[in-house]
């Protein structure tokens, strides 16, 4: 790909610059700031050497185009030209194009993966779509002749589209256009019908920043060529979606630009891809579970009604602070005022002191009554209050039970509807009858996120006040991909929703087809496509999913919801037939990472204020050595049963590796004077989660056998902040520079040392940042089995692309 | 003949002159540039003066291209790749030699200026250093006495140069914004380029 250097007398405006583009470009397009001079008190000024350096960070055989601001800028880049050798210099440009628009022209054309002449044709019109905003040419049409497209083109799909997003097809919807259009072999054109503009190449940025779209304007798409129904369908979803972007009119600031105005279209965050159109089954906490049991203490279970009635209502405020049109708030208002209605409170009190019920039966009793009373009522204002009460009564009642675990089972296939999934419900969905899932509260990264993504059902989650908006029974489409749910969808919408999740089945079904199959990076080195496992029964969907070996088995799972540890019979027995079922395929133990998050009472592990900071991983088993020498017997025992590695998670210094290789080498020498067969060469590396040991990752490599990065937890560390709190998912994310850098560095230096390295977290999976993980030499991804067939299908497109990764037109 | 010691001595004269001269160069290019010359020089040859002992031991052509890799990457401003180039292209023509005689002397400044003159495009009258540059080689070759006095009369030739700057319109560089504006006012890179033919001259006089 064509690298982009930014060449200002200003640090910070190059700098800036290079933000605002990388922005556009996806993070896939090389780009490097040289701006200002290392003097402290004068920064001002450019830097030949700096300059070469730059052009040097991003060159590639694709070449580099070089945008200076003026005056020294064009000086000493002509100067770094001279230190290049006749090769590289025939393949870097520098382009008269001016900065901002320039750097971002070529950026978004990049992305695109145009070669470097085709981004230079581009440059020619870097400045049309400016200047034909602020009416500086009446020449629109004729200053994008260029993109102007052969009329003779058979197009065989077309349409109209009102733009109805706020700011019309400004330059972010433009450059997400051109970078689908480029995507495609496919010609594909677009023209502002209600401007009376000709068409002009959906791949042109500028050229669609021409038509001059605003809201309400009417354009027409259209596509001829071997993937015009791809391109076409892909490019009317985005449309459709008005780019993902407000919809409020002109003028209106939205309080929240994540929270859509649009009360029937809702956004959250993705968790699983695809899209499902069906009922809505919700679940909360099932009345039935409600036993009526007794209790001799009224105080303690009025206490604790009190404590339960106080953390819905601070839910309540809480959600109601963040939904701030008039209908929401009166949603939150009424639902206040079940919970604290006094007639209620006496009600269920009565109930407690008179007949001795816990406070869980007394106080759903009462939500019960008042729900069948309002349901009787012939007033339909009044009987969707019983849902209402049901919803609040029920939000209540998961305090008191502390969140208990159900399998949400419908009679139907729906999409189920909760306020926050728990990881053994995840874990016990049926795909058949579950088609999609919607929660209010959880992220992709946390354990419940981890598993939906497993099962490969399309979902959203952290849709705040779902269970009100959405009721059981009613049709909602679930858009996984896009983060986002129609809960009052058009007939238009379910008909286009039907033809996608239709497409995403045939897709899904193409990657069935061809995930046993091994696949290569486009440089034909081979690829190692590996599952993440976090129960037995993940090692059976590994091996049908295509999994060429699990790249991180979850040993904690093994540890949870019992009175007392596994011994280590039952934990040899368990790694010995994940090993029989992967068939000599390689598994890749990480030994126990459990902390304050998940409390275990017989570890002696107890809450923490900063549980992701605290005793946990590694350190937990270098502490309780009792616990981790019983776990590294039982692996190294299983390893006599295939080909096993162990990896100790949570690693921060290279002193805590050493003491966990001593402990395994000792517990080795240990079996093998007791005459118990073992692999002695059994492989031991490390999980690279903790920034500590990324950023000295060196002083590792020489010791371990493999490494393994852990993008989650590496990001939360990184970035400081917390995953599972929805709002700074943004900062938590592996797209922030910080987290790829360290990947970076992390993935070259074990190339370097020629020490297998793989990642496991969830950027492994993403296929948006496949190509530049591939880039920086990773060549084994562990995911959820789950993601292994749309993964390997990816891959061998990318292949099919030819070994640059550029596309061919 | 000029040897390398007398190319040091210059070197460290020019780092003096500039620091000496670091405000009025700044002064001239306050009014028809971004006020930063006098600042650029200061800090591109203060930093070559520290550098200076540790090239004692190389040749001409060594020590006039670590002055170039010095020049551009901490000058900064304009000033920067062009003098840069000019001790770059200089030092392609001193390559191995410790001694300069009049007619290599003649050869160094004319690839020096040759430089100059194809990274910033200029020429003749645009007001730029130019300005004092080409009177200045025009005044060594044509001296036919020695390579001392060919040496006063390039400093003298672009001194005069520089002076003659004052009434011409700027047509590169920063200046060139102000059109008509520049008149009237001396060309700093013009007056820095003087300054160093001025310590070249005064150095050669020196002991080596």
């Amino acid at each position: 790909m064509t690298g982009i250097v930014i060449v200002s007398h200003s640090a910070e405006l190059a700098e800036g610059l290079r933000k605002l583009a990388g922005q556009m470009g996806q993070g896939k397009v090389p780009l490097a700031a040289a701006g200002g001079i290392d003097d402290p008190d004068e920064p001002i000024g450019t830097d030949a050497m700096k300059i070469l350096e730059a052009i040097q960070r991003v060159y590639s055989e694709d070449g580099v185009i070089v945008f200076m601001d003026m005056g020294s800028a064009i000086l000493s880049t002509e100067m770094a030209l001279d230190f290049l050798d006749e090769d590289q210099r025939s393949k870097v440009v520098l382009s008269p194009a001016p900065l901002a628009e320039g750097v971002i022209t070529a950026v978004v054309t990049a992305a695109t993966g145009a070669s470097r002449q085709e981004i230079l044709r581009e440059l020619d019109h870097a400045l049309t779509g400016k200047q034909s905003q602020l009416g500086h040419t009446t020449r629109t049409a004729a200053d994008t002749r260029q993109s102007v497209p052969d009329e003779t083109s058979d197009f065989s799909h077309s349409g109209t589209f009102t733009l109805e997003n706020t700011l019309g097809l400004h330059a972010r919807p433009a450059a997400r256009m051109a970078t689908i259009a480029g995507k495609y072999e496919a010609d594909i054109q677009l023209r502002n019908l209600t401007r009376e503009t000709d068409f002009v190449s959906a791949r042109s940025i500028n050229a669609l920043i021409g038509l001059q779209a605003v809201r309400q304007h009417t354009l027409e798409l259209r596509a001829a060529g071997n993937q015009a129904a791809e391109a076409f369908s892909e490019l009317t979803g985005l449309l459709q979606r008005h780019f993902d972007e407000s919809t409020d009119p002109p003028g209106r600031t939205p309080e929240n630009p994540k929270e859509t105005p649009n009360p029937h279209r809702i956004n959250g965050i993705s968790v699983g891809a695809g899209v499902a159109v069906g009922p809505v089954f919700q679940f909360t906490v099932s009345p039935s579970d409600v036993k009526p049991e007794h209790s001799q203490n009224p105080a303690d279970e009025k206490e604790r009604l009190r404590a339960a009635l106080d953390k819905a209502v601070g839910e309540l405020d809480e959600i109601a602070s963040r939904n701030l049109s008039a209908g929401d708030a009166e949603i939150f208002q009424a639902h206040k005022l079940i919970v604290t209605d006094p007639e209620l409170l006496r009600d269920v009190h009565r109930s407690i002191d008179k007949d001795h019920f816990t406070a869980d039966y007394a106080w759903w009793k009462a939500i019960e009554q008042y729900t069948a009373l309002y349901r009787a009522s012939s007033s339909p204002v009044l009987a969707e209050r019983a849902a209402d009460v049901q919803d609040v009564g029920g939000r209540v009642l998961r305090h008191l039970c502390g969140d208990p675990d159900h399998s949400p089972v419908p009679d139907e296939p729906s999409i189920l509807v909760t306020d926050e999934l728990s990881p053994s419900a995840a874990a016990s969905l049926d795909s058949r009858l579950i088609i999609g899932i919607l929660t209010e509260r959880g992220s992709a990264t946390s354990h419940s996120g981890i598993l939906v993504s497993s099962l490969g059902i399309p979902a959203v989650f952290g849709v705040s006040n779902a269970i009100e908006k959405c009721r059981t029974g009613q049709q909602i489409i679930l858009d996984g991909d896009n983060a986002r749910v129609y809960i009052k969808p058009t007939a238009h919408q379910l008909e286009q929703m039907k033809r996608r999740r239709d497409n995403w089945l045939k897709t899904r079904s193409m990657a069935d087809g061809i995930k046993l199959e091994p696949v290569c990076a486009p440089d034909g080195d081979p690829l190692e496509v590996l599952s993440n496992v976090s129960s037995p029964e993940h090692v059976k969907t590994s091996v049908e999913n295509g999994a060429e070996g699990i790249g991180l088995y979850r040993t904690e799972f093994l540890f949870m919801g019992r009175s007392e540890a596994p011994d280590e019979n039952e934990q040899y027995e368990t790694y010995r037939q994940a090993l029989q079922a992967m068939g000599g395929k390689p598994v890749t133990f990480r030994t126990i990472d459990i902390g304050g998050d998940k409390p275990v009472d017989y570890l002696s592990i107890e809450k923490e204020a900063n549980p992701f900071l605290g005793w946990r991983g590694i350190r937990f088993s270098l502490d309780r050595r009792d616990v981790f020498r019983t776990q590294i017997r039982a692996l190294l025992r299983a390893s006599a049963h295939g080909p096993l590695r162990i990896m100790f998670p949570m690693v921060a210094t290279v002193d805590e590796w050493q003491q966990a290789r001593k402990l395994t080498m000792q517990a080795g020498e240990q079996l093998r004077s007791e005459g118990i067969a073992y692999q002695e060469s059994t492989p031991l590396g490390i999980m690279v989660e903790v920034p500590a040991a990324a950023l000295c990752i060196e002083d590792f490599l020489s010791e371990v056998d493999f490494v393994s990065i852990g993008t989650n937890d590496l990001t939360q560390y990184v970035m400081a902040a917390d995953r599972m709190n929805g709002k700074v998912a943004a900062l938590a994310s592996y797209h922030q520079p910080a987290v790829r850098k360290l990947i970076e560095t992390t993935i070259r230096a074990a190339r370097r040392h020629k020490v297998p390295v793989s990642m496991c977290g969830e950027m492994a999976r993403d296929t948006g940042v496949t190509r530049l993980l591939l880039d920086y030499g990773l060549r084994s991804f562990s995911m959820n089995a789950g993601a292994i067939p749309e993964f390997k299908l990816f891959v061998r497109n990318l292949s099919a692309d030819g070994p640059s990764g550029a596309s061919s037109h | 003949m000029i040897t390398k010691s007398h190319l040091i001595e210059w070197l460290r004269a020019c780092d003096a002159i500039y620091t000496e001269n670091k405000t009025y160069l700044t002064q001239l290019d306050t009014a028809i540039g971004d006020a930063d010359h006098g600042n650029n020089m200061h800090r591109g040859f203060r930093k070559v003066g520290e550098q200076l002992d540790s090239l004692a031991d190389k040749d001409i052509g060594a020590l006039l291209k670590a002055v170039a890799m010095t020049l551009i990457s901490t000058v900064g401003g304009a000033s920067g790749p062009l003098y840069g180039t000019f001790f770059l292209q200089a030092a392609g023509k001193a390559s191995g030699l410790n001694e300069l005689n009049a007619a290599q002397m003649a050869d160094v400044l004319e690839a020096g200026i040759g430089g100059i003159k194809m990274r910033g495009k200029a020429s003749a009258g645009d007001k730029t250093m130019l300005d004092a540059f080409i009177p200045a080689l025009e005044a060594f070759r044509t001296t036919p006495d020695d390579l001392q006095t060919a040496l006063n009369n390039a400093a003298d030739a672009a001194e005069k140069g520089a002076e003659d700057t004052i009434p011409l319109i700027a047509r590169k560089g920063r200046a060139s914004y102000l059109g008509e504006r520049s008149r009237g006012h001396k060309d700093p890179g013009a007056t820095s380029a003087a300054m160093m033919l001025r310590e070249l001259a005064k150095a050669a006089e020196g002991d080596a």
